[in-house]
């Protein structure tokens, strides 16, 4: 008997994407952060930011506090990123 | 026992075995083997779920993924779904989908999770899963398999694969299958699709993120008091990862222990208060085994943390053997914005 073989797996579709332009100076910069639930990320970000304001006097705008870590960022967090903000730093870990 | 004529052996076992073996060397296993689809097979997999092979069962936006009908079809199959199972198990790949089961927390953590699939209504019965004995255990097609089969579609489809999108430290044996039915004949209270708005007639599913399952034993409570004494240390045991008051918890009930609550006439609002109200720790405890940074103070010794801060936090269901003096916790993945999802079988 012949048989047809299934795939049971989905190909990843390749989505075009492309990097916003990098600063070439950090001084001045507005930052925001993505703090993403899991214990003492916010104390990590804060002290990032606190670094870099007194290294390169970037502002902090925004804190945003994701739903939980697996969940994306919100569209509106980050359409006040695009207005606010200069560049983001988003970090994970455990 | 069958008591029908049991069809004729397939003519070329070898055959067979090869087609195993193929999709071996594919990697599309769990590790057991998996039953090679046939066109017709696939074919009667969509027609129980009234679906065709183009159609989308749902999506995860983390994952940027979409979940098409074929493939959970196939990977039914593959598990060794009957058709009758599929409704089932299109239902539990949709609370997959559902944005506050935040499908990524559970399936990616390395916390391991096992995806408990509870069957509520007349289909389980229908289907034959099992709700009595040996509850957790082998033996059942219906369990075996429904289960089997959201894990492969999580594999196949979602790329939830150890070491790729699922990280999890230890695993759990749950993520094989974890599939029962609530013993609703030997159910004193509402079953838990009643609970959650649903008709005793409706077929439902409740997806719920399992972290761990413990054996809750004890053969001499005649009460509830002491009884639920040991369930809520069970609860609040320091090893789990939701001692913080933000998650949920699923009870099973098996009959001797669910004989002893019938007879005290407690309702399940009862036994829901008295667990929140004994599922605690004081900060110290927290503290001594490391749970909380700091140093202990004279305060931490009698200031309470409690486990449970909802009732409807605390998922009661009775399932498993009537005889034996023992019941269940499956403490939940320890995420406050992983909820369970309770979705119709259609």
């Amino acid at each position: 008997m012949r048989r047809t073989v299934f795939d049971p797996t989905v190909s990843f579709q390749q989505m075009a994407f492309s990097y916003a332009p990098r600063p070439t100076s950090l001084q001045g910069l507005r930052v925001g952060l993505v703090e993403n639930t899991k214990f003492n990320s916010d104390v990590i970000l804060l002290k990032i930011s606190e670094r870099l304001h007194d290294r390169y006097g970037m502002s902090m705008v925004h804190l945003d506090r994701k739903k939980s870590s697996g969940h994306s960022v919100s569209d509106e967090a980050i359409a006040l990123f695009q207005d606010k903000a200069d560049l983001v730093i988003a970090g994970v870990g455990d | 026992m069958a008591t029908a004529p049991l069809p004729p052996p397939p003519s070329d076992p070898a055959e067979a075995a090869a087609w195993i073996e193929f999709y071996y060397q594919h990697g599309w296993s769990d590790g057991l083997p998996l039953v090679p689809p046939t066109e017709e097979s696939v074919q009667a997999m969509l027609a129980a779920g009234k679906l065709t092979a183009d159609g989308i069962i749902g999506t995860i936006p983390e994952r940027n993924s979409v979940i098409p009908s074929e493939k959970v079809a196939i990977n039914a199959v593959l598990a060794g779904c009957l058709p009758e199972y599929f409704p089932v198990v299109l239902a539990a790949v949709k609370a997959l989908c559902q944005p506050d089961f935040a499908y990524h927390n559970p399936a990616t953590s390395t916390g391991g999770s096992a995806l408990a699939i509870i069957v509520n209504g007349p289909i389980a019965q229908e289907l034959g899963i099992n709700t009595g004995n040996n509850l957790f255990g082998p033996g059942y097609r219906p369990n075996a398999t429904i289960g089997r089969a959201l894990r492969l579609v999580m594999m196949n489809v979602l790329n939830t694969r150890p070491g790729l999108l699922d990280r999890a430290t230890l695993g759990n044996p749950g993520k094989y299958t974890l599939c029962f039915a609530e013993d609703e004949a030997n159910n004193p209270w509402q079953p838990l699709h009643v609970e959650r708005g649903f008709q005793p007639q409706d077929s439902t599913i409740t997806l719920y993120a399992s972290n761990t399952l413990m054996g809750v034993y004890n053969q001499l409570a005649n009460t509830p008091e002491p009884l639920l004494r040991e369930f809520a240390d069970a609860v609040c045991n320091l090893a789990t990862p939701n001692v913080y008051g933000f998650n949920q918890t699923l009870i099973v009930l098996a009959g001797e222990h669910t004989e002893v609550l019938r007879q005290s006439g407690w309702s399940k609002h009862q036994i829901r208060e008295f667990l929140i109200r004994h599922a605690r720790r004081t900060v110290a405890d927290f503290k001594r085994a490391a749970r909380l940074p700091g140093e202990i103070t004279s305060e931490d010794e009698t200031t309470w943390r409690y486990v449970l801060r909802n009732p409807d936090d605390l998922l009661i269901v009775c399932a498993g053997g009537q005889a034996g003096s023992w019941s269940a916790c499956l403490p939940g993945w320890g995420n406050k914005w992983t909820r369970s999802m309770t979705i119709p079988i259609e």
